[in-house]
């Protein structure tokens, strides 16, 4: 009778209460549960390594007219990134009230089923499995694992909110410096005198991914209620904005807060993403006959490197710097630097140029990881998991919005008869002018009004 | 329970805890390393 009772009374395995640490659990086991996600779904940013022999599934060695087109292929891409935001968006709210094991745990499936499925679809050789694998599931998957385990940090560590966001969110740009020669390897590996070995690649990925991130989704733990890290009591006021309040996800859509940090997010995006997908290009035609096809792609490599390192330094420095300061030096110095490229492209200055994009490609970086702990100074850690998979629309916004603007700027100015090396000078102050909307965005953030907050007693019961 | 043995029960869960926490920053540390190896030596071709 005791034993049934018990078992009837032990809480399931996705349960909140049966991922409660106990208070001498240690806080740092968290950070490689959440790196275990994010180093995964970081692969999507190096999805274009698949782009050419996609091209030729049939033709094996050269593309044949029933292959397909590589404007088809990337539709792939751009549904994956959709799905991602709407994800976020949408499973946000369903992470808070299932808790972050659950949510990884589906999104290991959605990640890993989604390349299955897109090896399927590689064999039969039907592009929408690969819309439907890759696009849809695997987006949905990196959705739901780019939000989970980030405000799950957040709650194990009050005392360095930016370090502890920064480390999972690192993982996500160090995802794609591990998927892109791991897809390179494998393809060489499986690769034949009859495939281009793509199918197999994407079925042993799936698997290596979803075996990673079910290891994250068993090993992540929630603080028990009022856990704090030992000798930590939290300040008065350690800064002017970190709150001692909590807003519902709901309820954060109606505080001006949410839309200047949706643009401030957004804006710093929009500049950093447009030219990174620009950057092989920029750097040839600016210093044409000096820097060569392979030193453009070691070139990209760099910034791949700043952008990961800028992740974690700019976050953790925002511990000190307090969130609004750190944002403000995004947008002052990445505007200035912005403003300065045309000039140093001119100069014929290789290295103070590939400085420069560095330090603007840390700051693309830096602003992915400090958002969440800016959200969770201005509405509080109770739902900020939820208001985080929100704000991210604002990333699959710039997402497209970044690349259009860049690539349309510069051919508009082509066609006009400025030349190439030149063509990139509007572009540029055009960014900058974006950074000193954002900089203007990022002065404009207040405390939320207290009309906003939510009761104490109400807190529990009170989730979507 | 003797004082002796609390502490050989405290020592024992310390060594437990460190070595989860190197093998769980070796699962994560490991492919990471990795993947930065070879974008340094991509990046390196920049320099030549």
């Amino acid at each position: 009778m005791t034993a049934a009772s018990d078992l009837i009374k032990r809480p399931g395995f996705f349960s909140i209460e049966a991922i409660t640490a106990s208070r001498a659990f240690n806080r740092w086991l968290i950070p490689p549960a959440a790196l275990c996600v994010h180093l995964c779904i970081g692969e999507v940013y190096s999805f274009s390594v698949f782009n050419e022999p996609l091209t030729r599934v049939i033709g094996v060695t050269a593309p044949m007219p029933e292959d397909w087109k590589l404007t088809t292929i990337g539709w792939i891409f751009s549904l994956a990134i959709l799905f991602l935001g709407l994800s976020a968006a949408f499973g946000g709210s369903w992470l808070e009230r299932v808790g972050p094991r659950k949510t990884m745990f589906v999104s290991a499936l959605c990640f890993g089923g989604g390349f299955l499925v897109s090896a399927l679809g590689v064999h039969y050789h039907r592009i929408t499995l690969l819309f439907l694998g890759y696009g849809v599931l695997g987006g949905i998957g990196l959705g739901l694992g780019y939000v989970s385990p980030v405000s799950t940090l957040l709650k194990w560590f009050p005392d360095k909110r930016g370090l502890a966001a920064g480390l999972a969110i690192m993982g996500f740009g160090g995802g794609a410096m591990i998927g892109a020669p791991l897809a390179v390897n494998l393809m060489g590996f499986f690769k034949t005198p009859d495939s281009v070995g793509v199918a197999e690649t994407f079925l042993a990925m799936g698997l290596i991914y979803l075996v990673y991130m079910m290891i994250g989704a068993l090993t992540i733990r929630v603080p028990p209620p009022g856990w704090r890290p030992s000798g930590w009591t939290p300040k008065p006021k350690q800064t002017s904005l970190e709150c001692k309040y909590h807003v519902h996800i709901n309820q954060s859509l109606k505080t001006p807060q949410f839309y200047c940090l949706w643009l401030v997010l957004c804006l710093n995006v929009t500049a950093g993403i447009g030219v990174l997908g620009q950057a092989s290009l920029m750097i040839q035609e600016m210093f044409r006959n000096r820097v060569s096809a392979a030193a453009a792609a070691g070139f990209v490599g760099l910034l791949s490197l700043f952008n990961m390192g800028g992740r974690f330094l700019w976050a953790s420095a925002s511990d000190y710097l307090g969130r609004k300061s750190t944002y403000t030096l995004f947008f002052l110095v990445g505007a200035l630097l912005y403003s300065a490229v045309p000039f140093i492209g001119q100069s014929g200055n290789v290295v103070l140029f590939v400085l420069c994009y560095a330090v603007i490609m840390s700051f693309y970086g830096g602003g992915f990881a400090t958002i969440p702990a800016y959200l969770a100074d201005i509405f509080g850690t109770r739902f900020v998991g939820g208001i985080h998979g929100r704000l991210l629309t604002a990333w699959s916004t710039a997402g497209i919005a970044g690349p259009v603007l860049v690539n349309y700027l510069r051919e508009w100015q082509v066609s006009r008869g400025v030349e190439k090396a030149d063509a990139y000078s509007m572009t540029m102050w055009i960014m900058a002018g974006l950074l000193v909307v954002g900089f203007i965005a990022n002065l404009l953030i207040r405390e939320v009004d207290e009309r906003h907050h939510i009761k104490h007693d109400r807190v529990e019961d009170d989730v979507v | 329970m003797s004082i002796q043995r609390q502490a050989a029960d405290k020592a024992q869960s310390s060594w437990a805890n460190a070595l989860k926490l190197i093998l769980f920053w070796s699962i994560v540390g490991a492919p990471l390393t990795w993947g930065v190896t070879s974008t340094l030596k991509k990046a390196a071709a920049l320099f030549q």
